[in-house]
């Protein structure tokens, strides 16, 4: 299953059993990427930024 | 009593600071046998739980020093390690008890708040292929990402003489010396090395130049710099000082995509919480056992922010999310070894 990286346009691979709200990275650009469902079709928006956290 | 519950007020009453987790190890194992757990305590004293080779989920039973009085506050556990990671633990074992037909091991490790030695034993003869820390992370973080670490003695060493004399003592030397260290590592933000002061000790407080004077620096490390690149960056000390690394770790980052953090998020998404994704200041256990595993994340509940703080504490709700976290993620990671 493909969709496109909404950074840079190129094509990422989506695993077969893909859940919306899933993060990955583009392995193109290495934008962070949330998936998201559309009219039956999964898709990717630019993921919340990454935190940053204290400690351990 | 919810069972997370109760492992938790075990844990949490054997107050275990680093070096002087034999209390807790006890109870560790009257826990394990409790519920069903296999276990064992290996040579440097990390107690192995459950069963299962390619799974495992690791916290640490050892604590910072500073005992709390542990209690229960409506649906809050308050004690020493109840967030840094008694809680995480805690969840873990539950959540390994639970589950039956899912091969999984939990190891307590020990000393994660000093030298690794912990860690460090279980590396040699480590086999898993996907491994998750037990640190706080919110509840609904997933930690991807930790800072390296350097540790570095300073000593400097000068003529005593009167304090009316001209003439810098051990411990002006000391100063000029981790004020260059500073400079090398402000610590101005997360990308940026930084240098922390954690113990400084010279002089007798009489009217004479101290001639002896000590400092341990804890620095840090970002991404994309290594720890022996930090080391060659380090000031030359002005003359009458020595500097020793005493330990030097690499700072790690795994893909959200890579197993563990997906199957964690995964856990998290199907009890209808949003997951959000973590770079910790510090640095754990997980910067060690990373170049030996397949796949690596960190997760754990509780408020990172209490850890090492007189304020720890975890409520029962976080605790639960956690054992379902755990459980969810351990069922998904035991399938990926069959295909």
């Amino acid at each position: 299953m493909k969709a496109f990286c909404p950074v840079c346009g190129g094509e990422v691979e989506l695993p077969e059993d893909v859940m919306p709200g899933e993060l990955l990275e583009c392995q193109s650009c290495g934008a962070t990427l949330e998936v998201y469902e559309q009219e039956s079709a999964f898709k990717l928006r630019e993921a919340e930024e990454i935190g940053e956290d204290w400690g351990e | 009593m919810r069972k997370v519950e109760e492992v938790l007020l075990r844990l949490l009453k054997a107050y275990s600071p680093t070096g002087r987790e034999k209390q807790a190890e006890g109870e560790l194992l009257k826990i394990s046998r409790d519920l069903g757990l296999e276990a064992e305590v290996d040579e440097v004293g990390n107690v192995l739980m459950g069963r299962g080779e390619e799974v495992w989920l690791v916290g640490h039973y050892d604590t910072v020093p500073g005992k709390l009085p542990v209690a229960k506050e409506g649906e809050l556990l308050k004690g020493r390690g109840a967030v840094d990671a008694k809680g995480p633990l805690a969840a873990m074992i539950v959540a390994a008890a639970s589950l039956k037909d899912t091969p999984v091991k939990v190891a307590a490790l020990v000393a994660e708040e000093g030298d690794s030695r912990g860690a460090k034993h279980i590396l040699k003869n480590l086999e898993a292929s996907y491994v998750i820390i037990g640190e706080p992370t919110n509840t609904t973080g997933i930690a991807v990402a930790y800072r390296g670490s350097v540790k570095i003695l300073l000593e400097c060493r000068a003529e005593a003489s009167h304090s009316s004399s001209p003439g810098k003592s051990a411990v002006d030397k000391l100063i000029e010396a981790i004020l260059e260290i500073k400079k090398a590592a402000p610590g101005a933000s997360y990308s940026t090395p930084s240098a922390a002061v954690t113990l400084i000790r010279g002089g007798s407080g009489y009217s004479t130049l101290p001639k002896k004077a000590i400092a341990k620096i804890d620095l840090r490390i970002p991404l994309g710099t290594s720890s022996s690149e930090l080391i060659s960056k380090l000031p030359k000390p002005p003359e009458g000082c020595k500097l020793t690394v005493t330990s030097a770790i690499d700072p790690v980052s795994v893909p959200p995509s890579s197993p563990v953090p997906r199957a964690l998020a995964r856990a998290l998404l199907k009890q209808g919480i949003k997951p959000r994704l973590l770079r910790k200041y510090g640095t754990s256990d997980m910067n060690l056992i990373h170049p030996k595993v397949k796949s690596i994340a960190a997760y754990g509940p509780g408020e990172s922010r209490l850890a090492h703080t007189d304020k720890e504490k975890v409520s029962i709700k976080d605790l639960e999310t956690a054992v379902k976290t755990y459980m969810e993620a351990a069922k998904e990671l035991s399938k990926l070894k069959q295909t």
